[in-house]
């Protein structure tokens, strides 16, 4: 499993949480979207040391703004939502 | 029967709304963490962190009150403004998640400007007092301090849970006559009509069986969508007047002069408005922004898309239960002469929105309000392929009073 960055000829290694996540990611056909299971993301990344899995949370956020390039909204703030729980975190 | 918006709820859009509310939390939770310097903000930052504790999937339970102050310091963020809310935030979080948060848990108030207790579904208010302090000494036992004095309130007993009734269980709807910032928008938090709660109490379940008779799903849809029920109080019971907020989803306000079929009908219009604020929160259906300049044939002035929207989601939501009452409710010709004139209204309505600004979502609706509005004409045996007399004076008016938005004005007879 590879994550590529628009931009970049980079490939690096989606994180298995990132995968799982992803896998959730409901887009349906009359357009509702959505994350599944967004309030028990939460509360798994709540638990992630955020500086081991720093690559979790910038995957996460590289997504988000790639959903949201996408217009997809909804997907995109959701993510956006769950990469923070580590980045502020980090910066803290 | 249920709407489109409700079904696309159902598929989804109640989940996505409930991130969004979770989503809302994480980020004003971190602005707190983030800026805290005096006392009082650490004392916010400790209440947080209890919040914190809970599942997310608890928080998303909360009071449609707690969601209000949040959007409100999200707004606020960064200003002087922040702390009255903030103040509001940790009042109506403890008495959203009172049952969940353990014995001796304490949340200090930031200094108040003057707003009273107010704890919604612990069912109290106290007016003459602003707590500095709120603690949970047990399941049924609360305690507060004013003035450096403790007070402690026995909540199944406690005369102030007057402020409340609760008027259905599982889930539970509460009448709230309470005129506080806390719970209020700043729109009506001045004529709420606090001694209607007894009244309101006993009228909003006869409306609501009303409802559920004329039509069992959308009753279900409303009890599941609509908690809270808030009496407004008018210059005269005449005056007919109801309101939803975008920030309040779950919670309607009528006037105190509703009753009988006319309070159901303002409970359905009302829910409708209630519903598709729930699916905005997360899912666009226009790409058009908010620009005033469409002309909607129930105002006066000019309205963005989403106004449009709204309003064609209500009323053709309120076409549907009337078209349906039929089977269970005598109506009058008046009422059927207004149902006529409402689908000529959805009509024009429909012919304001610009159809190239909709998304997926968006198109599947306006598709949705067209078939339900041909039905509704099938069921008069009418065909509103004729812009009355009065709505095209109506139409010319606003031409008049807002020249520069007439471009937007599509007003060719659909038939």
């Amino acid at each position: 499993m590879t994550f590529v960055h628009e931009n970049e000829a980079e490939f690096e290694p989606m994180e298995t949480t990132v995968r799982a996540i992803l896998d959730d990611v409901i887009i349906q056909d009359d357009g509702i979207a959505y994350v599944d299971n967004f309030p028990d993301w939460v509360m798994k990344l709540r638990k992630l040391p955020a500086t081991e899995y720093t690559r979790v949370f910038v995957q996460l956020a590289v997504l988000a703004r790639e959903f949201a390039d996408a217009g997809c909204k909804p997907v995109a703030s959701a993510l956006a939502a769950l990469a923070r729980i580590g980045l502020t975190r980090l910066v803290r | 029967m249920k709407s489109l918006i409700g079904s696309l709820l159902d598929s989804g859009g109640w989940k996505a709304y409930e991130s969004s509310l979770i989503e809302l939390f994480l980020d004003v939770s971190d602005s707190v963490h983030n800026t805290s310097c005096d006392r009082h903000d650490l004392a916010i930052c400790r209440a947080f962190e209890m919040l914190e504790t809970l599942h997310p999937a608890r928080l998303a339970e909360a009071a449609p009150f707690f969601w209000l102050n949040l959007h409100r310091v999200r707004r606020a963020q960064g200003t002087a403004n922040c702390h009255p809310f903030l103040r509001d935030v940790l009042m109506t979080g403890f008495d959203s998640y009172f049952h969940f948060l353990p014995d001796g848990t304490t949340f200090e108030l930031p200094p108040s400007d003057g707003g009273a207790l107010v704890l919604p579904r612990l069912g109290i208010r106290v007016s003459e007092a602003s707590p500095s302090m709120l603690r949970r000494l047990s399941s049924t036992i609360l305690e507060i301090e004013v003035d450096s004095a403790r007070y402690t309130f026995d909540l199944p007993t406690h005369p102030g849970r007057a402020a409340t009734c609760r008027i259905s269980d599982e889930p539970p709807q509460f009448v709230l006559a309470v005129g506080d910032r806390a719970v209020t928008t700043s729109d009506v938090t001045n004529i709420v009509a606090e001694n209607a709660l007894e009244p309101f109490s006993r009228q909003i379940p006869q409306a609501l069986a009303l409802i559920k008779s004329v039509d069992r799903q959308l009753y279900e849809s409303i009890r599941r969508t609509v908690q809270w029920f808030v009496p407004l109080m008018m210059p005269s019971p005449s005056v007919h007047y109801s309101r939803s907020a975008r920030d309040l989803v779950g919670v309607v306000h009528l006037s105190e002069g509703y009753s009988g079929v006319k309070l159901a009908e303002a409970i359905v219009h009302e829910f409708h408005h209630n519903e598709l604020y729930a699916l905005q929160r997360t899912q666009n259906l226009t790409h058009d922004g908010d620009r005033p300049v469409y002309y909607s044939p129930w105002q006066t002035g000019p309205r963005p898309i989403s106004g449009l929207l709204h309003a064609l989601h209500a009323f053709s939501g309120l076409l549907k239960f009337y078209g349906a009452a039929v089977h269970t409710i005598e109506l009058n010709e008046a009422t059927n002469a207004w149902r006529r004139e409402l689908c000529q209204k959805l009509r024009v309505c429909m012919a304001q929105v610009p159809v190239d600004a909709m998304t997926p979502i968006g198109h599947l609706f306006l598709k949705n309000v067209e078939h339900d509005v041909m039905e509704q004409e099938t069921k008069l045996g009418i065909r509103s392929d004729r812009i009355p007399e009065t709505l095209i004076a109506h139409a010319r008016q606003w031409c008049r009073d807002h020249p520069a938005c007439v471009q937007f004005l599509s007003l060719s007879d659909p038939g």
